[in-house]
């Protein structure tokens, strides 16, 4: 153990550092959303666990931490499952995970999709690992994976394929398999408004606009080293992980956030490992190299952290209290909520006279009144009572 | 058999959540099987988000019945967060 000490703490400053990396492109709508649990459209319990400590004045540097801490030091399950490699491929495997440009881009950042990859990296290891893994792990693991984001389901291949390797038992998929999926289900249709917002978070991109994209999750998500593992899925007929990767790759056509980058990692990640098994060291080592090159020119070309700090600097131009209502005009983020407190209301003309601030964020010419001051904070009008 | 703790856990958690959600699925049972009392439900959320400034975001349906439903609206925000419950004729 001791001498994995220094490797750990180099792996502990990388995180810090990636996790302050994301801190200084501010809060993302998103991330606000996730730190305050803002009941839609996942489900509660990551971004419930995330609320406990939302009185914190350093919650989110914390939670970045934390999660960037996690996905990180995950890599450690890679190196167990690894296990009947070498210590250099072993070793290069680790390197591959830790240097993919998702992983690096994404590690500080406080969204959905990389608690899912860090669970698929533990669910990818039970999987490897499935003779020592008792069937109520998987099935805790499978609930809390649901429960901690929808996009989970894309992994059901994995969890199926072990429970039914497990014991070659139908009994087995459907009690283990399909009751988490079940009660996902359920938990939806108790919270009508989710499913709205599915519908109003769905939006409409040309063909092109869907296809670059999608290139760009795949680039930063799979890299140069995807092309190696689907060729590992063919060839070492890893055909679970193949379908995985498929059903990845069509969700991600339909829904090209980029930030669903990172849930193929995982998947790259283990079909490398597979792929390198048959290789010789030295097309090993070229291969990392490769790998570790073409992220950093994915970074550096294709890197994707959206600039989110205009929240942060203007409400620390507007001096408000925690009593006060502040109305917003126009489309704004959940960030908004986060880092001015008070009363935030949706702007209507009948709730002027209990407002002391009006941000719009279209041009609001109706605000005539003159019990207001004006100003514009950038691009944004900033009215307070006088 | 080989029964471990983990198992067990695994099925209190999947019988825990089973009763809940079927409870509260039973709260809005009218929601899924009258249509009418589902768009006066959809229609007064509008409303009262329109009216109070409130963001459909924080808007809960917290209780329906064929005559009645209480909304919650919770306000969040860093620290303890603001709730208003409100109920409104269907």
């Amino acid at each position: 153990m001791k001498r994995y000490i220094p490797c750990i703490l180099a792996i502990e400053c990388l995180a810090i550092a990636l996790a302050f990396f994301a801190h200084s492109y501010g809060l993302h709508t998103d991330e606000a959303k996730y730190l305050l649990s803002i009941p839609y459209p996942h489900p509660p319990l990551m971004r419930g666990v995330f609320s406990l400590i939302d009185g914190w004045r350093c919650q989110e540097i914390f939670i970045r931490i934390v999660v960037s801490t996690l996905l990180l030091q995950s890599s450690w399950f890679f190196w167990n499952s690894a296990k009947t490699l070498g210590v250099a491929k072993r070793i290069c495997v680790l390197l591959v995970w830790l240097t993919s440009s998702a992983v690096l881009l994404q590690a500080g950042t406080i969204m959905l999709a990389v608690l899912t990859a860090i669970q698929a990296v533990v669910l990818v290891w039970m999987y490897e690992r499935r003779p020592n893994v008792s069937l109520g792990a998987m099935g805790l693991l499978w609930i809390i994976m649901l429960f901690t984001a929808y996009q989970a389901v894309l992994f059901t291949p994995i969890v199926f394929a072990y429970l039914f390797q497990k014991n070659k038992s139908f009994k087995d998929v459907c009690l283990y398999g399909m009751i988490p999926i079940l009660l996902l289900g359920l938990y939806t249709l108790t919270n009508p408004l989710v499913l709205q917002s599915f519908l109003l978070h769905s939006r409409s991109q040309s063909v092109v606009e869907m296809s670059m994209q999608f290139l760009r999750v795949i680039l930063i998500g799979a890299g140069v080293v995807g092309l190696a593992a689907l060729y590992a899925a063919i060839v070492k007929r890893q055909y679970v992980y193949g379908l995985v990767f498929l059903m990845l790759c069509l969700y991600c056509l339909l829904k090209s956030y980029s930030y669903y980058a990172i849930l193929f990692t995982p998947i790259v990640v283990i079909l490398f490992s597979k792929y390198i098994q048959i290789l010789s060291m030295k097309k090993v080592v070229a291969l990392t190299i490769v790998s570790v090159c073409s992220s950093v020119a994915t970074i550096l070309f294709v890197g994707y952290l959206p600039d989110s700090t205009t929240a942060q600097k203007t409400a620390s131009l507007i001096s408000m209290s925690q009593n006060d209502v502040v109305l917003m005009y126009g489309n704004f983020g959940h960030q908004w909520q986060y880092v001015l407190g008070g009363h935030i209301r949706k702007y209507h003309p009948d709730l002027l006279d209990i407002a002391n601030t009006i941000l719009c964020f279209q041009p609001c010419q109706e605000i005539a009144d003159s019990a207001f001051s004006h100003r514009s904070i950038g691009d944004i009008d900033v009215y307070t009572k006088l | 058999m080989n029964i471990k703790i983990v198992d067990i856990g695994y099925m209190l958690t999947v019988m825990v959540l089973l009763v809940f959600f079927s409870y509260k699925i039973f709260v809005f049972r009218y929601i899924f099987l009258d249509s009418s009392v589902r768009a006066s439900v959809q229609n007064i959320t509008k409303i009262l988000a329109a009216e109070e400034g409130f963001l459909l975001s924080g808007m809960k349906i917290q209780s329906v019945s064929r005559d009645e439903v209480q909304l919650c609206y919770r306000e969040y925000k860093k620290g303890k967060d603001d709730r208003y419950c409100f109920t409104r004729s269907l």
